[in-house]
């Protein structure tokens, strides 16, 4: 005898979190919570792990990453580390056996920025430049070099504690950013910034605080101060002495140095106020709102009640062109360091929003694999680099768990009837891609309340997903299955939280069913 | 759930049939716990919740104790005085016992006077209403007993039930007192007992108080002991199952009472939902003779006082029952020399409590009734349309279950496999009677 009763699909993978509508108002398939997974394929899957690369820790905290290649075929790993050191490693993952090549640096925070320059001729070689947010003068490193040094020729005004704080490659010219000027290089030698034909230029002066951020984006240079003004370079004349900067906005700026990155076509900048802001948004529609990203995704509010203010000024950004995902570093709240990341994953119009919360991601850097394809990799705060989208689903060597919660659904989209009845749910059937020795845990909760937690297997069929049986099983075969669990409880609205976090346990979830009757409208007969 | 013995099984039966969370989440675990008491206090009632043809007496339900009810013969010695107008009665010499109660006829007088109140060695008391005939200072007269509370004078203390399990400590500390095994004239023996026993095992100073009223009893702790707190554990002692329990004895419900320093009984002592008849008259000579009950306007016509004569009763009345399980009867004559009744029982179960120790008195083979009647109410009030089934199978168990019982009565009575084609000729001695008087069959 078939169920009887309404059974109604919540499809996933279409929504991120979304959190700042009213309860009553989210889709079907939303999510309330949404903690170490991603979304694309169309499915809700656990967050890739990581593999640790170093298996020596650095000597404290890495504030910055880059992956370096001095020559096309040369690449070198350079790494940064809050106790003022500097690592190179050459591709053994042993930053040379754990040996800094500059030490003896101030403090260092994740404010440090690298830019690429050099080669500013033929011949000349490639220069990897350091800016320590202003602790220490703008260091270079030349071509595959084995030691950062302060660059020749500093403008003579950058004097202790007036260090450019950030830099920037633009028209052949490194741009350096000391206080609320602009200083740029000769364009033959990015070391340069004496000569007579330099470029500097103060910006909108005496307005808000220091230049902490500037970016290239479509052949445009911004320049972003503290105060949440952002200002870009007209330089559409042939000469250099007649360009001038612009003001784009005062109402919103950037978090930090390393809070602003291009994905696809846009420019993505955490803001002051912790959100993120899109540029091309911005720039079209001279709409502020419409240019803040979170706001648009829905969870504007939910992030700022689930992360520290603290954390926003050592924000990193990073974009994985291979999975089409945006990473944000934040804090969390009671915590010291940025230790969570804000996942948003642009593979459809919208973004969707998801939280990576596992390990301590202090900076973030993209880095090319073997197979030259880039990849996100992050440094953490015991000094370890980990190298993102791993197969094997633990952080290092530590399992983690994978969550989300779907919001709460009364079926109204069903039949709009039902928004109001009470429900007997009977069943839940979850749709899912098998996995190999993972469990599925499922709390339900019932009108608020927790009800109940349910398990199942993801993997059904009686054989080892490992195995491979001639003339039975199909080379490629992906597919979902799914399986009826039992529901126990009654209510008008219903939410279930997915999760698992055993060791290497995965999930891959296409879409939850519900089966129910419904009941009355809420009067007791007894 | 392994034995499905306790009310928590019960209670996760129901809920789980109902589509109910067992793991205490549910909203509905109160309303559940309802229905299993309602329809468990039903069934022991009779059991026409379900079935309105059910009104059985189960073996199971009854209390292991009979009442027992000495009647009185008349008390004569002496004379009394009364006064035109007035309720005051005066006897020449004191009775030694209390007449309270009692019928008093006068010589030379067709009218009886109840006696409202009279202790035991006092020359007075009063009548209910003002005497309205002449008056007299010394007249012979006879006071008779006729009308009997059923109430158990003795408490039956085995070791069974001998058990009481508290603490005194915020950590739980357990500490039993055990009642001295014996049988106890009365309340007041056993409220004596209780309090030596339970000072004994703690270091508070317990008081134990009954009220004759109630019928209920008072464990009072002064709270001096341990973290100066008292907590009678019904639920979670290991002296608290019922097979070592008082609570059940002293009307205590089988759960953990705590943030008090006085608990009472929840049942009052001698709660009676259903009598057995007819009672059981020893008459001596190694013979008894069985008293019928009549409803109370029958009796009041086929037995008017005025006509009550001395002998064996032969009838009763129920005059007075009460919600709490009290019980008075009338008979419909006084005994010549003191008899005794035996009175067997029903007795108003305890609720039952979502625990380990708390236990239907439904034998285990007819618990589905239990669950799937407690299911059908739990449906109904979440309007699932699986109730209506569920009450006709909770019926049709109920009715199994009725079976079953008169089954059992057939096998192990005295005509079991006995032909009788027709059971009108037969004499009055061996007709098997299901309902009624012999007179009405």
């Amino acid at each position: 005898m078939s169920y009887s009763g309404v059974t109604a699909s919540i499809p996933l993978g279409q929504y991120g979190l979304l959190t700042d509508s009213s309860p009553g108002s989210l889709p079907l398939g939303a999510l309330i919570e949404a903690k170490n997974i991603i979304l694309n394929n169309g499915l809700v899957q656990k967050a890739p792990g990581t593999q640790i690369y170093n298996s020596t820790a650095l000597d404290s905290k890495i504030v910055a990453l880059w992956d370096w290649f001095p020559t096309p075929f040369i690449q070198r790993l350079i790494a940064v580390t809050s106790n003022g050191s500097i690592y190179r490693d050459i591709g053994d993952k042993s930053f040379s056996s754990t040996t800094a090549i500059n030490t003896g640096y101030a403090t260092l925070t994740p404010r440090a920025t690298f830019v690429e320059g050099g080669n500013e001729t033929a011949g000349r070689d490639k220069k990897l430049f350091l800016f320590t947010d202003g602790i220490e003068p703008v260091q270079v490193l030349a071509g595959d070099g084995t030691a950062f040094a302060t660059i020749s020729k500093p403008a003579v005004d950058w004097t202790v504690n007036n260090y450019p704080r950030v830099g920037v490659n633009h028209r052949n010219r490194l741009w350096a950013f000391q206080g609320q000027r602009a200083y740029a290089s000769t364009t033959g030698d990015h070391e340069d910034f004496q000569a007579g034909t330099i470029l500097t230029q103060s910006i909108f002066p005496g307005e808000g605080g220091d230049i902490i951020g500037a970016f290239v984006f479509k052949g445009r240079l911004f320049a972003f101060k503290e105060g949440e003004f952002v200002y870009y370079l007209n330089d559409s004349d042939v000469s250099s002495t007649n360009w001038y900067w612009l003001k784009l906005a005062s109402n919103f700026g950037l978090a930090s140095p390393n809070a602003i990155v291009n994905a696809l076509d846009d420019m993505l900048a955490g803001n002051a106020t912790g959100s993120i802001t899109s540029y091309k948004a911005t720039d079209t529609l001279g709409d502020i709102e419409s240019a803040d990203v979170l706001r648009a995704a829905g969870m504007e509010r939910y992030l700022r009640r689930t992360t520290h203010p603290l954390g926003l000024s050592y924000m990193h950004s990073i974009y994985d062109e291979e999975l089409k995902q945006i990473y944000y570093t934040y804090r969390s709240t009671y915590t010291t360091e940025n230790d969570m990341m804000l996942n948003i994953d642009i593979n459809r119009n919208s973004p969707r929003v998801t939280y990576i919360q596992k390990g301590t991601p202090t900076c973030l850097a993209i880095r090319k694999d073997v197979n030259n394809i880039s990849g996100p990799i992050y440094g953490d705060a015991s000094g370890y680099v980990h190298i993102m989208n791993a197969e094997d689903r633990l952080e290092g060597a530590t399992a983690y768990e994978g969550a989300f919660q779907t919001a709460y659904a009364d079926f109204k989209e069903v039949d709009p009837s039902l928004g109001v009845k009470q429900k007997h749910f009977d069943f839940l059937w979850v749709e899912f891609v098998e996995e190999a020795d993972a469990d599925l845990t499922i709390d339900v909760y019932i009108d608020g309340k927790f009800m109940e937690t349910v398990t199942t297997k993801l993997e059904l069929r009686n054989e080892e997903l490992d195995q491979f049986d001639l003339d039975v099983d199909r080379l490629g075969q992906y597919t979902t299955v799914s399986n009826p669990i039992p529901l126990h409880g009654m209510g008008r609205r219903i939410s279930f939280r997915v999760s698992n976090s055993g060791s290497n346990q995965s999930f891959q979830i296409a879409s939850l069913t519900v089966g129910f009757r419904p009941a009355h409208e809420g009067v007791t007969l007894f | 759930m392994a034995n499905f013995r306790t009310t928590a099984d019960y209670l996760d039966s129901i809920l789980l049939l109902a589509g109910e969370t067992t793991n205490g989440n549910s909203a509905f675990e109160t309303r559940a716990l309802h229905y299993l008491n309602r329809i468990h206090n039903s069934i022991i009632q009779g059991g026409n919740e379900f079935n309105v043809e059910v009104d059985e007496v189960w073996p199971w339900s009854l209390s292991p104790d009979p009442i027992i009810i000495d009647l009185k013969p008349k008390y004569t010695t002496g004379t009394v005085a009364l006064t035109n107008g007035s309720t005051t009665l005066t006897f020449s010499s004191a009775p030694t016992i209390s007449l309270a109660g009692y019928h008093l006829k006068l010589d030379g007088n067709d009218n009886y006077y109840k006696i409202v109140s009279h202790s035991a060695n006092t020359t007075t008391g009063t009548i209910e209403a003002a005497f309205e005939a002449t008056s007299v200072t010394a007249n012979n007269y006879k006071a008779i007993k006729l009308d009997y509370e059923l109430i158990p004078a003795h408490f039956n203390i085995t070791s069974v039930n001998n058990k009481i399990t508290f603490t005194e400590t915020t950590v739980g500390t357990e500490l039993t007192a055990s009642l001295t095994v014996k049988s106890y004239a009365s309340a007041a023996d056993l409220i004596t007992e209780i309090q030596t026993q339970m000072d004994s095992a703690g270091a508070s100073t317990y008081t134990v108080t009954y009220n004759s009223v109630t019928r209920k009893f008072t464990i009072t702790s002064d709270l001096s002991g341990g973290d100066n707190l008292f907590s009678l554990l019904g639920a979670t002692g290991t002296e608290s199952s019922i097979y070592a329990s008082a609570f059940e004895t002293l009307g205590l419900g089988l759960k953990d009472h705590t943030g008090a320093a006085a608990y009472t009984s929840e049942r009052p002592i001698g709660s009676i939902c259903k009598l057995i008849q007819p009672f059981k008259l020893d008459t001596g000579y190694n013979e008894t003779a069985e008293i019928y009950g009549v409803d109370k306007i029958r009796f009041s016509s086929d037995y008017p006082i005025s006509t009550v004569v001395e002998g064996n009763p032969t009838r009763f009345a129920i005059i007075e029952e009460r919600d709490d399980g009290y019980i008075k009867v009338r008979f419909n004559k006084y005994v010549e020399s003191e008899k005794r009744i035996e009175i067997h029982y029903v007795p108003t179960p305890l609720d039952l409590y979502d625990n380990a120790k708390s236990h239907p008195l439904i034998p285990r083979k007819h618990s589905l009734v239990l669950e799937y009647g407690g299911a059908a109410y739990l449906m109904a009030e979440k309007n699932d349309g699986r109730a209506q089934q569920y009450f006709q199978l909770a019926g049709s168990l109920l009715e199994a279950m009725m079976r079953n019982n008169r089954k059992n009565s057939e096998r192990v009575g005295k005509y079991f496999g006995e032909i009788i084609a027709r059971p009108d000729l037969m004499s009055s001695t061996r007709k098997r009677l299901m309902y009624g008087t012999p007179e009405e069959n």
